[in-house]
């Protein structure tokens, strides 16, 4: 793919057709296309590393159609990021402009020449400049707290998407926000294939959006399994009717999948296997956990698996390009891209087993946290739940679990219930798994990428 | 008399859930003998923490041979 974003999807829209939907707002496609949503000197993004640090999505989204094919790199902060993080951010993307809302400059944006976006937009656009292959820097949070710049470019990130547009054009949402991995493909899928995508507003509660969304009548919605177990457990669902739902990000267990499959008889449901470095790997969607270890042999597609020292290694067009700012290699010399997920087959199904940095060293036993989780959210009073570990001088850690309760339970008293789900532990873990103590939580934490936070747990 | 209790129900309460077999409990009886296993007494030191406050492990080296010697370590952690 050689076009600029925006050619591409002004392309794929009819002009009085919606792009973006929020909350307050709803672009078409002459609106977002026929007008420049930059202000100030737009020659100054020319060949030039931009950092995207909006607070809104529709804003962020508007700078990446302006930004692809002109500017030389462009990074997407992710909201949430803490003024240090983003200033090491900056630093290491070699900043030369920045790109916020007029609402969102901040301090920290002094040293540089500041670009602001308007969704209203502010003057007739001029044709786009320049067919730069941008480079596109996504943030993942690293092993030492600094975030990773992942550099991928319009190519790698769209390697999975159709050459062939739905017709009539789907309608999207994503529980992910659009500057992570995750959400910038249903962005790109949408924007691309024409078709509108409805995006949540700061302000904006999981439930309102999705009650907004509903009201839309959206055909695919995608998000990690923590964002699912999340909207399961609220009302806002019963509106929807999507052709198709996506997991992906963390390992989605029998349990989620079959209660998804509830709600949604009708839907495709998906889960993928994707990462901000490898890219998007594969689909799984006959509904199972886990994914057919023919997918292993796959010879012939773009896309190659295999599983070396129990991790799942992966060599596709789609992987990053590189990671800024270190020597850390994305792939190893032949090319493949360790994605530290953890993979157990058994017979013709390979399961994920955890994360090769989440295993839980208990009395020199190995313990992977989801295989406990996954049990405890099969318990039918269970909507969620962590385990985590717990540092003890007899055995280095003990592992505990905080449960959150389905919707429909009242608050029972503690005891009798962390008995019995003790007892259900014991029934299927091992000794050395099973969590010496499990507390009823009113909630778990989703980290702003829509997984399970594990951190200072 | 009251972290004396407080680590017998413990004791106790972590055999009963681990359905071990617990040897009567007294000052002289060695850990070893106690039929807890190193999980149980690791569960055993996490709970005391959470009912005491204290994890005296955490600060000293005294290695405790006998229920006694448990009792005394958390005794002084707390005097």
């Amino acid at each position: 793919m050689s076009a600029p974003l925006r050619l591409l999807a002004a392309g794929a829209a009819a002009p009085q057709s919606a792009v973006f939907a929020t909350a307050s707002a709803k672009l078409t496609a002459k609106e977002v296309f026929g007008r420049c949503h930059l202000g100030g000197d737009p020659a100054l993004i020319g060949n030039r590393s931009v950092v995207v640090a909006t607070r809104s999505q529709a804003s962020a989204a508007l700078a990446l159609l302006s930004l692809d094919g002109v500017a030389r790199r462009l990074v997407l902060v992710p909201p949430g990021l803490g003024t240090a993080a983003l200033e090491q951010v900056m630093a290491r993307a070699e900043a030369e402009v920045v790109v916020c809302e007029r609402e969102s400059w901040q301090p920290l944006f002094s040293s540089w020449p500041c670009l602001t976006v308007d969704p209203q937009g502010c003057a007739e656009a001029a044709a786009p400049q320049g067919g730069l292959a941008t480079e596109w820097v996504l943030l993942t949070s690293g092993t030492t707290g600094v975030p990773k710049l992942v550099v991928h470019r319009l190519a790698t990130l769209t390697g999975a998407m159709a050459s062939r547009a739905a017709s009539p054009p789907a309608i999207w949402g994503t529980f992910y926000d659009i500057r992570r991995y995750g959400g910038l493909q249903a962005f790109l899928r949408a924007i691309l294939g024409g078709g509108p995508l409805v995006l949540p507003d700061p302000e904006e509660t999981p439930e309102e959006f999705l009650t907004r969304a509903s009201e839309l009548g959206l055909d695919y919605l995608s998000g990690t399994p923590s964002h699912w177990r999340r909207a399961l457990m609220g009302r806002a669902l019963a509106g929807l009717r999507p052709r198709c739902v996506r997991l992906s990000g963390e390992i989605a267990d029998q349990v989620l999948l079959d209660r998804v499959r509830e709600r949604f008889d009708k839907a495709r449901i998906v889960h993928a296997f994707a990462s901000t470095e490898a890219g998007v790997a594969f689909e799984v969607t006959d509904g199972h956990e886990g994914f057919p270890a023919n997918v292993l042999e796959n010879t012939g597609t773009p896309v190659e698996l295999k599983v070396k020292d129990g991790t799942l290694r992966i060599r596709s067009p789609r992987t990053a390009l590189r990671i800024l700012g270190t020597d850390e290699p994305v792939a190893d010399p032949d090319g493949f891209v360790d994605t530290r997920d953890i993979v157990e087959r058994r017979g013709a199904r390979c399961y994920f087993a955890g994360r090769r940095d989440g295993i839980i060293n208990s009395g020199g036993n190995k313990v992977h946290p989801e295989e406990i989780e996954a049990l405890l959210n099969g318990h039918p009073r269970v909507e969620m739940s962590r385990a985590r570990a717990r540092k003890n001088p007899i055995l280095g850690a003990i592992i505990e679990a905080d449960v959150v309760l389905r919707s429909a339970d009242g608050a029972p008293p503690q005891s009798p219930l962390e008995e019995e789900l003790l007892r259900f532990c014991a029934a299927t873990l091992p000794v050395y798994k099973r969590p010496t103590k499990i507390r009823v939580v009113p909630s778990l934490s989703v980290s702003a990428a829509g997984k399970l936070e594990r951190q200072g747990a | 008399m009251r972290v004396r209790d407080a680590v017998f129900t413990q004791f106790r309460e972590v055999a009963r859930q681990q359905d071990r077999p617990l040897s009567e409990l007294g000052d002289s009886l060695p850990l070893a003998d106690s039929g807890l296993d190193s999980l149980c007494l690791a569960i055993i030191v996490a709970r005391l923490e959470d009912t005491l406050g204290v994890d005296p492990f955490a600060t000293s080296d005294d290695i405790p041979t006998t229920i006694g010697d448990f009792v005394a370590l958390y005794e002084r952690a707390l005097a």
